[in-house]
């Protein structure tokens, strides 16, 4: 189970890096959104810090949400999907496998990107440190939550929006304990609290939606 | 262990259309199933629901005297399905992608080499591209490429000779009656005759055109 959880993950990740359009349309998505706050509200330093964690969250959110777009995309294109439904190991370890890769190639570029945002909005260094913890330990429930959204439009032509109207509600939560971590960094309060939690929930994130999405994709064979 | 494949009284339907009632069907190793018919006879259905993909509407279905519905997974070890959609990966080379089903298809028989496969499938040349390149029919043969990667006892193949030409036609051919004769099991779905030599192994099931569509 292990070799087949680790060929999966290399395969994925050697697709993703065939196929770059994952994770750079959602970098440059990322990138473009973010700049765009600072020249529509105001260049002023204190307002673009006081307002970068929100800026750089709910661009985070967006862009995992255009990634999203290719979640068993191409699987589901050249029924490769078949072969994963009946492969000799579990369908949720599958999945959590494929989540995995999905996080590395879509959601790792961002977090790695943030700093040049974090420069743009005037942020100090402790606290590019803060918002890149609170992303590294957030996103990977954004992308699970998303995933599972995702799987059960799968068989529909044009879930853009209704993948959003899914999508966004669900990670809320996330989101407020996301941006309000560095905004206690901010006024110099402790943010180890919020990171655990954030962390808590993507591992419950990770292990038990792979079940959901599983159970998703055997009905969706159905349709 | 009895490998056998059994369903007993096997029905699906959807969308208030029954596409196959009461089916009864033991299959042997040494022995081959053609499900034939028209297009939209429901051939498909028939392999997919036999293959574990969908579920039946009722009826049970047993492999090695187990319920498919309890051990799943050790129905997957035995089992290669091929769909009328190769199922290849065009971001993978060709080598990549033989690599690939193989570890997915944990098989517990010794596995055969990869060159081997290639090779026999004249596609040895094409290794280490990437698989977008090829043909459909190049493809197809790909695809089948990876019933000899991992030795499996039940083969399960829909419309396996779309997209061939006549020399890899009977190459498969060949290959299915020597499985067979490795006392292999083997249930194919054709709207076609195809260029068996031994006709006695196989049992034909002839799937008759749906009715029409009654609410």
């Amino acid at each position: 189970m292990t070799k087949v959880f680790l060929s999966l993950l290399y395969f994925e990740l050697l697709l993703f890096y065939r196929d770059k359009r994952t994770f750079l349309h959602a970098l440059a998505f990322f990138l473009i959104v973010a700049l765009l706050f600072p020249i529509a509200l105001s260049p002023f330093p204190e307002l673009l810090r006081k307002f970068a964690p929100g800026i750089v969250w709910v661009a985070a959110l967006l862009s995992t949400l255009l990634a999203l777009e290719n979640w068993l995309r191409s699987d589901l294109e050249d029924q490769a999907l078949e072969q994963l439904l009946l492969s000799t190991c579990p369908l949720s370890t599958v999945v959590a496998a494929k989540i995995l890769a999905f996080w590395l190639a879509s959601a790792l570029p961002l977090i790695v990107a943030t700093p040049l945002l974090g420069l743009l909005l005037h942020l100090s260094g402790k606290e590019i440190l803060i918002l890149m913890a609170s992303l590294l330990s957030g996103t990977p429930a954004l992308i699970a939550i998303g995933a599972t959204c995702k799987t059960l439009t799968l068989q529909l032509q044009q879930s853009g929006a209704l993948l959003g109207l899914l999508v966004l509600p669900l990670c809320l939560p996330i989101l407020l304990m996301g941006i309000n971590t560095l905004m206690q960094a901010q006024l110099s309060l402790p943010v180890l609290g919020n990171l655990a939690f954030l962390s808590g929930l993507s591992l419950i994130g990770f292990a038990l939606l792979p079940i959901a999405i599983a159970c998703a994709l055997r009905w969706g064979m159905e349709i | 262990m009895n490998i056998e494949l059994k369903t007993s009284q096997l029905s699906y339907s959807r969308h208030n259309q029954v596409i196959f009632q009461d089916l009864e069907l033991v299959l042997t190793p040494g022995q081959g199933l053609w499900v034939s018919g028209p297009n939209g006879s429901g051939k498909t259905s028939l392999l997919r629901v036999l293959a574990g993909l969908l579920s039946a509407t009722t009826g049970k279905l047993w492999w090695k005297g187990q319920a498919l519905s309890e051990n799943r997974l050790a129905y997957h070890q035995d089992l290669h399905f091929l769909g009328h959609l190769p199922g290849i990966k065009n971001k993978l080379s060709l080598a990549e992608n033989l690599k690939f089903s193989q570890d997915l298809a944990g098989s517990t028989a010794p596995p055969e080499p990869i060159e081997t496969a290639l090779d026999q499938l004249s596609l040895l040349k094409y290794k280490d591209k990437l698989a977008e390149q090829l043909s459909a029919g190049q493809k197809r043969r790909l695809a089948l490429a990876r019933l000899w990667v991992s030795p499996k006892p039940l083969w399960i193949l829909d419309e396996p000779f779309t997209n061939l030409d006549t020399e890899a036609q009977q190459w498969i051919c060949q290959s299915i009656e020597q499985h067979l004769q490795n006392q292999g099991l083997v249930i194919l779905a054709s709207h076609q005759n195809f260029p068996i030599q031994d006709q006695t192994r196989f049992r034909c099931l002839a799937l008759p055109l749906q009715e029409e569509i009654h609410d």
